[in-house]
Formats: C-alpha cells, structure tokens, sequence
C-alpha cells in the first residue's frame, strides 16, 4: 500500500490508522445491585444493536469494588453463541456489601460504528472500503493505561500514563480458574478512586495457583 | 519536539492529545466453547498489544462461580496467540470473545 493515514504521538506509537478500527462508546446505563457475589445484578439492554463486531463491557462505580462479567446472549446452548444475535444482558457483580444496594455505571464498546454528534469540528478516517474506523466526533474512547494485576488482596494502582479526561471505565480479562476451586471467574473488581488512580480486589488472591499469573485490568478513558 | 494528533470538538474540548494512546481491534475472534488454539496476529505482541477474553453467557448465567469454563489466552510468541479451555473442573462450556487490542505498536 503507497497511500493512506497513520498518526503517530510521542514516543512513535500508533495513534490512529486507516486500517485497524478503534473502540466507540456504544451503549451506556446504570444499575443497582444490592447482594454481592454469587448473586449478581445486572442490566437488560434496552435495544441491543445488531451485528455486534467487538463488544466489550466497562463499569464505572466509586461505592464498591464491582466487576462486569458476562455479556449474556438470548441462548439455551453453549455452542451456539454468535455474535449476530443480541447480546441481550449484562451482569455485574460486586465484591461486599451485600444488603445495601450500591450503584454502578457500565458502558459497551464497539468497533461497529456509531451515530457521530452534530459537532462541525473534528476528523474522521475510513478504511480501503470506506468503513469509517475513526471519527472524533463519536464518543471517543482512549486507553489510558494497561495494568498487570497479580495475587494481592486489594491494592491502590496509579496510571502510568496521565490522567482521564474523561470517565475512567474498567475492564478485565477473564481469569477463569485456579488450582482447586474449579470454574472460578472472573475476579479482577475495581473501585475508582479518582481520574487518575483505581483500588483493585482479586477474588481468590490467596489461592495457589492461578491461571495464569496476571489479569490485565484496561483503563478506559471515556467521553461519555 | 513532539509528535502526534491535537483533536478539539467545536467547543474546543481536546478529544485526541499528542500522547493518548487510542486502542485499536487488530484481531476479533469468537471461540467455540471447549476448544484449544493458536492465532496467527502478524505484527503484534504483548509489547504492544493487550488481549481480552469475555465468556459470552451461557446456561442460567447468574452466579459468579457457576462451574462453566471459558477461555484462557496467552501470547506464545511474537504474532501468535495460544487459547484454551479452563478445563478445572468446569461442568460445561461456554463461548468465548477474543480481542486483540493494539496500543503501542510502533
């Protein structure tokens, strides 16, 4: 390929190009969960959009530390999930304070496009195929920090790399299971402190053996 | 110097700064419940990359240590990212979500 875009920042990482498309604020909501653990809360999406390309689900909340872990389809069979159908529910579960209902805000990303606002000002990129992989009026979603989280209790972890100007959403990968106590996941809560650092709990810290050693938690940076 | 994008809304509100980092899905996969694998993500590593696995629902979703095992993934090398079942214990299986985000490829 001899033509197209692609933006480098400092330090001459990638920013944006004309071919890898970037996360956009998809959906948004509340919910109130009010037992903890095994029992969750979780929201019902209202209209969920279809085909999803990427979905990813973030939570905000400054009460609890909270987890969102299951994107749940409209399915009775296991091997038969695809990512056409709707992606119908969502469940959040958070770490104590059972009893008291406590709130959390969750967001669902997406590569798919989205509406863009009215804004005039901005800059949008397509693809070969003129998909449009970038567009700054839509509601931009930067990745402030990637951080490793292992076998601790509970920890404060600061960003390595500035402060949200917008909301810090969290995400975690699944960490499915560990030595022992089967079907265990995933575990990695968080509870924000401020637009520049996170308190993450890891359920089961003080079991052997994990699999595998670290979660990567993602610090999403979000104009919501 | 500095390098890099400066993106402002209409009322000057900064979007994209010189040093934001801005994640991009370089790989997507959806894995069938139960199964191990290898992906081939030419160009990306844990240097540079993130993955992210999301089991996708499954039979009375509803507990948190229901006993339904998803994936696991790991980059086994440079351009190649190994996934399998978590297998301990797990009464069933369940989809999961693969992603591939990139944010600091050069």
């Amino acid at each position: 390929m001899t033509f197209g875009f692609k933006a480098r920042g400092d330090g001459g990482v990638v920013q944006i190009d004309d071919t890898w498309a970037t996360f956009r604020l998809r959906e948004k909501g509340s919910l109130s969960i009010t037992s903890n653990l095994n029992s969750t809360g979780y929201a019902t999406l209202a209209s969920p959009p279809v085909p999803r390309v990427a979905p990813l689900f973030a939570v905000y909340t400054t009460a609890q530390w909270m987890v969102a872990h299951t994107p749940a389809c409209n399915v009775t069979n296991l091997g038969d999930i695809d990512l056409d159908e709707p992606i119908t529910e969502l469940r959040v579960c958070k770490w104590s304070g059972s009893g008291t209902a406590h709130s959390v805000n969750w967001i669902c990303l997406d590569a798919a496009p989205v509406a863009a606002t009215s804004d005039t000002h901005g800059m949008r990129v397509k693809d070969a195929a003129g998909n449009v992989v970038f567009d700054s009026r839509q509601k931009l979603v930067l990745l402030r920090d990637v951080l490793m989280v292992g076998t601790s209790a509970s920890s404060i972890r600061t960003f390595s790399h500035a402060t949200c100007r917008g909301t810090p959403y969290y995400a975690s990968g699944l960490r499915q299971a560990y030595t022992g106590v089967p079907g265990i996941e995933p575990v990695l809560y968080t509870k924000s402190l401020s637009a520049s650092s996170v308190e993450v709990a890891m359920l089961g810290f003080n079991q052997t053996a994990w699999e595998p050693a670290q979660v990567p938690l993602l610090v999403l940076d979000v104009f919501d | 110097m500095s390098f890099g994008l400066r993106i402002r809304d209409a009322s000057n509100v900064l979007r994209v700064d010189l040093a934001d980092k801005v994640g991009r899905i370089v790989r997507r996969e959806v894995l069938a419940a139960g199964t191990t694998g290898s992906l081939s993500v030419p160009g990306f590593s844990a240097a540079n990359s993130v993955l992210f696995t999301a089991r996708l629902g499954g039979v009375a979703v509803g507990a948190i240590n229901e006993n339904i095992g998803a994936h696991l993934a790991e980059w086994a090398s440079p351009g190649t990212v190994d996934y399998w079942p978590s297998t301990s214990g797990a009464a069933d299986f369940a989809p999961s979500l693969l992603l591939v985000i990139a944010f600091g490829d050069t």
